[in-house]
């Protein structure tokens, strides 16, 4: 085989013989060619390649119809009973348009970014993001009994939520070798263990399951030896047992990991944050059964109209989904999901670096576990923890990173065909 | 270096991707299909909330159809607990001050506390309008109506009330509603309806229950099924809509027709208290003997041919209508007040008494069913008996050898059998009939009859329907008691009897229904009642039928005679019996019956034949009962055919002394008038109102 050989961090190390691509982009990596009909190489630049292989079209129709299904289900939960006399809140579905605006924008600024740059402005953004952290447990404001956010006017941010890409893109740096050794595995773990840490002290539950998750995903895909991820398992088995037997977690906390578990009587004896979730994790499935096969209709729910579920334009979005459009609707919802997770696969598994495969590894961790947890805690089969349905929860930061994210990897897709940033 | 797995490990993430969709995508199908119908049943009630609207309570008429208990349409103060949830204490105050002046002067006397009461009770739901005054002029709602600013959320509007058309006439029979406890209402609540309405539909808090007889006991065809409009409330509790699709609408009570007949029961209950009256103005033989109280009584007239109650009249009685609105704890005392003598208490059910000589109707008939009397007994019907007054009893269990009883009342010297014993109420005679008669037959059951041949008398006594609940549709009768052997030990062991030895002497005294002997009014009545149609024991009907609500309401179900007992009673037996139940009210010359003055006095119709009996029931301490039970008419010939009697009677006047003097005249007076067929109508209290006002305007037009 060839090499072309300039950059060490992109060429041979991609070894999935599979591609017929990277052969065929490695014969004739100097020579120009005429678009065939099907781009095994060449850039983007070259203008033999259309733009819509550029992009990835079904990505972003997805995303694009997940966001406007999260628009009316905003509006559905947070209307109000939208009588002759009080006219339906159109308020919050307004700024989440905004938001979305917004998170587009930046969406469209991370796909086109420069993967050098991206690397080079890594470890400040990490730096910052460890300063926000500090700074939102000093400064920040207590928003139900954690400090998570930061009060700007009249907007809150979340510097968790962005905190998730500079995990992603940190660990993306370091585990981007050909062969990841322990002590850089330790690294990675050490870097994703201060920005836990840190949001341990707000302290938000949620986020931190899904800062390890994502870390947990991204050291398995990563090249570590087999042998170091048992022991990384086992050690991570091992410390959540500590942890759970440890003061470390309130007692609250770890309560309301394993109240959706309990039966009804086991739940009473929890004390009463305890029974409030379990309340709360019940209403939810009520909303969602109520809905049957049809639904009850867009902003028709009764549970959803009544405001019975908790948080239901935030965490417990699903379960308006799930009353107002039934099973069709709420599947169709998942479905979207699924195709823009096997779209941020694909680029995976097609991305032509190391470092561009990590980013989309990394992205997808994020989405699977925020997905599955979110539409998982309103059907009762996991725990009750505040982490919002991306691109379909109400809230800027939480929008703002899941479509920048995206756009990440729309950036790793676009870098297939373009050698020119190399 | 390790082979590179990355590519495996990439299709293992996404089969884990695709195993945690999957079960996301199961759980909802499992949700939102299998447990579909569950959770919509729970979303239901989370957001529903069921607003009741009362169903008038069925009707209690007559048996002729003339309407006891009704359902009035009042004008009542409400006031709206959202509204006046805003004010604060000082406010509310005031309010409440206003409210029950503006209340009190239109006519219904209303006080702060009851209303302050009545709104912090619990049990009324947030869209409830809650009752402070009930029935108050409607004048009221103009005055109200006019300064909403000064009564906030308090409204006037109409309510339907229990309204008795007769006052008190059959108060303990009809019984009273009153707001469901929460005991009764928890009882309820697993009580499912038959049309599978949820359970907890059938009572709510604030409803009304029947709390004692006809309304009681008949709860289930008088109350009707509240009607229910579902409203959708949001989670703070505000109402959004009306589901109207769901609207059940309340399905009225069914009629219930009782037995009695109003007219009959105004002539009993005025004569009774006419002759508790009578006796408290008579002065006691001696003066060291107890004054007559005559204080309580009570007067049951019963059909013999098919055992329907005619008239249940109890002394002292109330004014149902105090339940109205609930009834305050202190006219509830007096109510339940011994100084009051009880006049929530039914006595025709719920009093026991010795029945003295009336029994002895009943030691007369097992005395002859069992041979005691007859050609095998101790003597003939016929057979001649010198009553010199007492009775000497040799095999007496006493310290000394011989027991004297003596007759307390009637002279002695006379000569008497049956009939005349009876007639002339030889007490006498009736001890020999239980000393030597029924104490000396031997203690074992020879009859196979499951009783000991000395106790047979107490085995026709409980024949005859004493000793145990007439089974008549009225809630807390008593059973009274029929004294033998076991019943000594079972109240020895309880500690009520100083001794669990029966003697020679309960027999004797038992013959002549003295010692621990009791029965109830109902169970005398019924006994007698017995006697006259030849022998059916009857379960006393109260309940005549139960029709649909309205004017032509179907008949739902007729209660027809209920046969308990069908006893053997042969001329040979019954014959000589009546002969002296009929002498008892009239003088023959030879032979004055022991009511006869009483019948003299009013001069019932000769055609008319009564046959009845005097009693008077020594109680210790306090003056005699005076009892009289008869039945009638006997052996006259209507239209050709041979007609059996279709009125029996007891009267029973505490305290009253001899039953000659005290019962018999009353109930001489009530059975003149029904053989005269001359019982006064009684006007409902609308027809007097009606009268009234016509008068009025009569008077008014005139002048």
């Amino acid at each position: 085989m060839t090499q072309s050989g300039q950059h060490e961090a992109s060429t041979n190390t991609d070894n999935l013989s599979r591609s017929e691509s990277y052969r065929e982009t490695s014969d004739e990596a100097d020579q120009p060619r005429r678009f065939d009909g099907w781009p095994r190489s060449g850039s983007y630049r070259d203008e033999q390649i259309p733009w819509w292989f550029v992009v990835d079209p079904f990505l972003i129709l997805t995303t694009v119809a997940v966001t406007a299904f999260g628009v009316l289900l905003v509006h559905s939960a947070t209307r109000g009973p939208a009588t002759e006399l009080q006219p339906a809140d159109f308020s919050l579905m307004r700024r989440q348009v905004a938001y979305i605006v917004v998170g587009l924008a930046s969406a469209t600024g991370a796909a086109l970014l420069d993967v050098r740059r991206l690397r080079y402005w890594v470890p400040a953004g990490y730096a910052l993001t460890v300063c926000l952290l500090i700074g939102v447990v000093q400064f920040g404001a207590d928003i139900r009994g954690a400090q998570s956010w930061f009060r700007l006017g009249g907007f809150t941010f979340q510097p968790s939520e962005p905190g998730k890409l500079a995990l992603i893109l940190v660990l993306a740096v370091v585990l981007t070798t050909e062969t990841v050794s322990f002590r850089r595995m330790l690294a990675g773990l050490t870097l994703a263990g201060i920005l836990t840490g840190l949001i341990l002290m707000q302290p938000d539950l949620g986020t931190i399951l899904i800062y390890i998750v994502i870390t947990a995903v991204m050291i398995s895909l990563s090249a570590v030896r087999f042998r170091n991820l048992v022991l990384l398992f086992l050690v991570a088995v091992t410390a959540i047992v500590t942890i759970f037997q440890s003061d470390l977690l309130k007692e609250f906390q770890k309560n309301r990991l394993t109240v959706f578990v309990l039966d009804d009587e086991a739940v009473q004896d929890l004390g009463e944050d305890a029974i409030r979730v379990a309340y709360n994790a019940e209403q939810s499935q009520i909303a969602i059964g109520n809905g049957g096969m049809t639904g009850q209709g867009l902003f028709r729910g009764t549970q959803t109209g009544s405001n019975l579920v908790p948080e239901q334009q935030t965490d417990f979005i699903f379960s308006v989904a799930g009353e107002e459009l039934g099973f069709r609707g709420a599947t169709i919802l998942l479905a979207l999901f699924a195709i823009i997770l096997y779209r941020v696969w694909r680029v995976a598994v097609r991305a032509t670096d190391r470092f561009d495969r990590m980013l989309a590894i990394g992205v997808m961790g994020m989405f699977v576990f925020q997905v599955f947890q979110s539409a998982g805690m309103t059907m009762g089969i996991m725990p009750v923890t505040g982490i919002p349905m991306p691109l379909v929860s109400y809230g800027g930061s939480s929008m703002v990173t899941s479509l920048t994210a995206l756009g990440l990897v729309l950036g790793v897709h676009r870098r297939r065909f373009d050698y020119s940033i190399r | 270096m390790d082979e590179d797995t990355t590519g495996i490990r990439l299709g293992i993430f996404l089969f884990v991707t695709a195993v945690l969709f999957g079960a996301l995508g199961a759980r909802l199908w499992y949700l939102q299909t299998i447990e579909h119908e569950v959770l919509q049943a729970k979303a239901e009630t989370n957001v529903l909330e069921p607003v009741y609207e009362q169903a008038p309570r069925g009707r209690i008429l007559d048996r002729n159809g003339r309407v006891l208990v009704d359902n009035e349409v009042v004008q009542s103060v409400t006031v709206d607990k959202s509204v006046i949830e805003s004010l604060d204490s000082a406010e509310l105050q005031a309010l409440y001050l206003r409210l029950a002046i503006a209340a009190s002067r239109s006519g219904r006397l209303t006080k702060v506390d009851d209303i302050r009461a009545e709104i912090d009770d619990r049990s009324y739901g947030p869209f409830e309008r809650i009752p402070v005054a009930v029935d108050v002029d409607p004048d009221l709602a103009v005055f109200i109506g006019e300064r909403s600013d000064l009564f906030a959320g308090v409204e006037v509007g109409p309510q339907t009330v229990r309204r008795y058309s007769y006052g008190n006439l059959a108060a303990h029979l009809l019984g009273y509603v009153g707001p469901i406890t929460r005991k009764e209402w928890e009882a309820m609540r697993n009580i499912t309806e038959p049309d599978g309405g949820e359970p907890s539909d059938v009572y709510q808090l604030n409803d009304e229950i029947g709390k004692s007889g006809i309304e009681r006991l008949f709860e289930d065809d008088l109350r009707g099924v509240s009607g229910v409009r579902y409203i959708e409330v949001n989670a703070s509790g505000q109402p959004v809509r009306e589901w109207t699709e769901r609207y059940r609408p309340p399905i009225p009570g069914n009629d219930v027709w009782l037995t009695i007949d109003i007219d009959l029961q105004a002539l009993a209950e005025r004569e009774l208290a006419e002759g508790l009256a009578e006796a408290r103005r008579r002065e006691p033989r001696r003066p060291e003997d107890p004054p007559f109280v005559a204080s309580a009584g009570s007067v049951v007239l019963v059909d013999p041919r098919d055992g329907s109650l005619l008239a249940m009249a109890s002394y002292p009685t109330y004014d149902p209508s105090t339940f109205i609105d609930g009834i305050s704890v202190t006219q509830f005392e007096q109510l339940t007040s011994e100084n009051n003598f009880f006049p929530i208490l039914n006595r025709a059910i719920q009093g026991t008494y010795a029945p003295g000589s009336t029994f002895k109707l009943v030691t007369a008939y097992a005395a002859l069913q069992e041979g005691v009397i007859g050609p095998d007994g101790i003597r003939d019907i016929h057979h001649a008996y010198i009553d010199v007054g007492d009775y000497q009893f040799s095999k007496c269990f006493q310290e000394s050898d011989t027991c004297i009883y003596s007759s307390p009342y009637s002279g002695p010297g006379r000569s008497v059998d049956l009939p005349i014993a009876i007639t002339v109420s030889s007490d006498t005679y009736f001890y020999e009939i239980g000393g030597e008669g029924f104490w000396l037959r031997p203690n074992e059951d020879l009859d196979g009859d499951g009783v000991s041949e000395d106790e047979d008398l107490q085995l026709w006594a409980r024949r005859l329907g004493f000793g145990t609940k007439s089974g008549i549709q009225l809630p807390y009768e008593r059973s009274g008691a029929v004294p033998d052997r076991e019943y000594y030990r079972g109240q020895f062991d309880l500690g009520v009897f100083e001794s669990s030895q029966w003697f020679g002497g309960s027999t004797i005294i038992l013959a002549v229904g003295q010692g621990e002997l009791l029965v109830t009014p109902l169970q005398l009545v019924n006994s007698y009642a017995t006697f006259a149609n030849g022998g059916r024991l009857h379960q006393p009907n109260v309940l005549m039928k139960v029709t649909g609500a309205g004017q032509t309401g179907e008949v739902l179900r007729e209660i027809g005679p209920r046969i308990l007992r069908d006893l053997e009673m042969p001329d040979e037996f019954r014959d000589p019996i009546e002969q002296g139940l009929l002498g008892v009210p009239r003088s023959d010359g030879r032979y004055r019956g022991t009511a006869w003055r009483a019948f003299a006095d009013v001069g019932l119709p000769a055609s008319w034949r009564v046959a009845g009996k005097t009693g008077t029931a020594e109680v210790q301490g306090v003056a005699d009962t005076s009892l009289f039970v008869a039945y009638g008419p006997v052996d006259v010939e209507r239209n050709g055919d041979q007609t059996e009697p279709d009125v029996a009677i007891a009267v029973v006047l505490e305290e009253s002394g001899f039953g000659s003097v005290a019962a018999a005249p009353v109930a001489a007076r009530i059975l003149d008038r029904i053989a005269r067929d001359n019982v006064e109508v009684v006007r409902s209290s609308s027809e007097v109102e009606a009268t009234v006002s016509v008068n009025r305007r009569q008077l008014q037009s005139t002048g």
